[in-house]
């Protein structure tokens, strides 16, 4: 650097610096005058361990998708909420009806009824003191199975969305047990609805392609 | 700094070639550092927001959901995208041996590119936003940025062309990736033909790709250009550079669905994506195996050389993150941490303390070798690493444990939602001291910036 104000300013800096400072700035950029070469490749084989982990994860990668892949169907989904402990994912076969029926919703239907079953105003009704779910059961079964579509009214209240169909993704249990929860909870006062009510619900509405709507169920709308 | 190994000086002029790079690379890094700057700004706001509701909230342009989207669009395709441009440049022509070919016509890159991002900001600002995240500039601004990115392609092409060395190194693998598939999943995201479930998926696949064979390339290009470059010995090993360019190629672009995890999305999507985020565990670790056996003893240069201390920052993060973010894809994780500030703080360790700081130690490289003037004072050096790396480290780590008790919390049905936004106003608030730190560290090195290019005139015209 040949213009003194740089030199002037460079000491100042070696002045303000304490003697020895690791990091100096004349040092710091030797590069500038003398750089190593091009970067390029050396040749050492890869850690033995590396190739073993790859095997080992591709071994897993072949496991997760044959278990999660839901034969590639377009209309397979995610039960959403894989269950802590293995082999549980496809709803936990002990506990009370309440409690798996707990686990159900929690997995199913949580994200618009909402944990505390009051819905989201003006988007999705509350089952907590609704009448359609403490009321006749078979209605209740036929719209978890095949959903519902269009305006119903629940509590003085009108909604106008669409609940789609869960017969594919639970089975009879699993409709049963939260048919019994959302009946039982939240203060609701409903009885019980067991798995073979489901399964002749089911065979009896098995022609069903489409949601039923709030008029067909004979339901305020 | 202590002679090592057996490397040979330079074996060719470096002066013609950093010299055929100094205007277009200059323009495009002080710009990119003008868009830090700004995004430094709307981040403190949104950061402050989160804690205090009121702050600044007469004004529609300064509300959350603008800010945010300002935020992200100035410091993704200002900062980080024209930092990318401009190390690419320059990278392409030093691993190429040869003065960059037409590197004038990236000065209309930058002119373009910058534009974009004006109008892209100045419109989210406005309300006039699209509805998806990363993609949030209206059209027909991106065609700004595909014209924008014309210049590019044909200048690293022309470049590689005129190559003065027979074998490509690994850093040149890693910068055409990013050269060809940026424009094409631009291209692709921005087709009007998404809707519903599609949209979301294409919107995730698109955001995941910028972080992913966009902006890491690039920094695993100057990872693997500088650290053996200022250590002085090759790179240890060839077969980990393969392994590590070709299983990134392979997986990282399947792995944006994890983001819809618990989503209305296909199983199988979701599956194949969370497959690919945990096969991330194979380039990731090649890369970090290459890195650290190169750097392995030569630790010690850390203390004398900043570019290193800022780019081995930046590839233990990337480490981290990776391997993070392979977790986090797992449906039974993701169903904690999901939704949280856990994820914010994962995406801020992969854009910031990867890539930004990535950046910041190639700026410090290439900057005084273009412009012939050495950084004007190495305190500052010192204090911008010191304030950004502490300051990120806060922020990820305050983010992460919060996060992590916010998913827990969201997920007990006997909570209720305002009691767990109450609890999270501590981590929310710590995160505001990391960005104050960040911010300082971020102004440090805008007066480095300045006062070098003051310098460099001096030089130039004296």
């Amino acid at each position: 650097m040949t213009d003194p104000r740089h030199e002037k300013e460079q000491q100042k800096h070696r002045l303000n610096e304490p003697e020895g400072d690791e990091i100096d700035v004349t040092r710091m950029h030797l590069g500038l005058t003398r750089e190593h070469g091009e970067p390029h490749e050396g040749y050492e084989p890869m850690p033995l361990w590396l190739p073993t982990l790859i095997v080992g994860l591709l071994v897993w990668a072949g496991y997760y998708i044959g278990r999660y892949g839901g034969t590639f169907d377009a209309n397979s989904y995610d039960p959403v909420t894989i269950e802590e402990g293995a082999g549980s994912g496809n709803g936990a076969s002990q506990g009370s009806p309440m409690d798996r029926g707990k686990n159900v919703f929690v997995s199913t239907c949580v994200s618009c009824h909402q944990t505390n079953g009051e819905g989201v105003p003006d988007q999705y009704p509350p089952l907590a003191g609704s009448s359609v779910v403490t009321g006749d059961s078979k209605k209740l079964v036929q719209i978890i199975l095949h959903g519902l579509n269009g305006p119903l009214v629940i509590g003085g209240k009108r909604y106008d969305g669409s609940m789609p169909a869960w017969a594919g993704t639970l089975d009879d249990a699993q409709v049963a047990d939260v048919s019994t929860y959302i009946r039982k909870s939240w203060g609701n006062k409903g009885d019980e609805v067991t798995p073979d009510q489901v399964k002749a619900i089911r065979a009896a509405t098995s022609g069903r392609g489409q949601p039923w709507t709030a008029a067909e169920l004979g339901l305020p709308h | 700094m202590p002679q090592t190994g057996t490397a040979a000086p330079t074996e060719y002029d470096t002066t013609e070639v950093d010299r055929s790079t100094r205007w277009p690379v200059t323009v495009l890094y002080m710009s990119a550092l003008f868009w830090l700057l700004v995004g430094t700004v709307f981040a403190l706001i949104a950061s402050i927001k989160m804690h205090m509701p009121d702050f600044l909230g007469d004004y529609a342009f300064l509300t959350f959901g603008r800010i945010r989207s300002a935020h992200l669009n100035a410091v993704i395709y200002g900062w980080s995208s024209l930092g990318t441009i401009a190390t690419l440049a320059w990278l392409v022509a030093r691993l190429a041996r040869v003065p960059l070919r037409g590197g004038i016509a990236l000065l209309a890159t930058a002119a373009l590119w910058n534009l974009g991002v004006l109008l892209g900001v100045v419109q989210i600002m406005a309300g006039n936003m699209r509805g998806s995240e990363w993609l949030e500039i209206p059209t027909p601004i991106p065609v700004l940025f595909l014209a924008a990115f014309v210049p590019v392609i044909w200048v690293s092409l022309k470049t590689f062309a005129q190559r003065k060395i027979q074998s490509t190194y690994v850093s040149q693998w890693y910068l055409f990736g990013a050269t060809f598939w940026f424009p094409a999943i631009y291209v692709v995201a921005y087709l009007p033909v998404y809707q519903g479930v599609p949209q979301a998926a294409m919107n995730w696949w698109f955001a995941h790709n910028v972080l992913g064979i966009w902006f890491t390339p690039i920094g695993l290009a100057s990872a693997y250009y500088f650290i053996p470059k200022i250590v002085g010995r090759p790179i240890y090993s060839y077969y980990l550079s393969l392994l590590g360019f070709w299983a990134l190629a392979l997986f990282y672009n399947w792995n944006g669905s994890h983001h819809l995890v618990g989503g209305p999305v296909p199983t199988w999507l979701m599956t194949a994506s969370i497959t690919a985020s945990v096969m991330m565990v194979i380039p990731v670790a090649a890369v970090a195996i290459n890195h650290h056996m190169t750097m392995k003893g030569h630790f010690s240069l850390l203390k004398t050389s900043p570019t290193l201390r800022f780019i081995v920052f930046g590839a233990m993060s990337y480490t981290g993150v990776s391997l993070q973010g392979s977790m986090q894809a797992l449906r039974n994780v993701a169903q904690i941490t999901h939704f949280t500030h856990h994820t914010v703080a994962h995406s801020h360790m992969g854009m910031y303390a990867f890539f930004t700081m990535t950046l910041f130690g190639a700026m410090y490289y290439i900057l005084p070798r273009i412009l012939r003037v050495e950084w004007p004072s190495a305190p500052a050096i010192r204090w911008h690493f010191w304030l950004t790396a502490l300051g990120i480290g806060i922020y990820v780590v305050g983010l992460t444990i919060g996060g992590f008790f916010q998913g827990l919390a969201l997920n007990d049905p006997a909570r209720s939602f305002q009691s767990i936004t109450d609890e999270m106003i501590p981590y929310l608030e710590l995160r505001s001291v990391a960005g104050v730190l960040i911010a300082i560290g971020h102004v440090v090195f805008a007066i480095s910036c300045v006062r070098l290019l003051k310098r460099a005139r001096e030089g130039l015209f004296s």
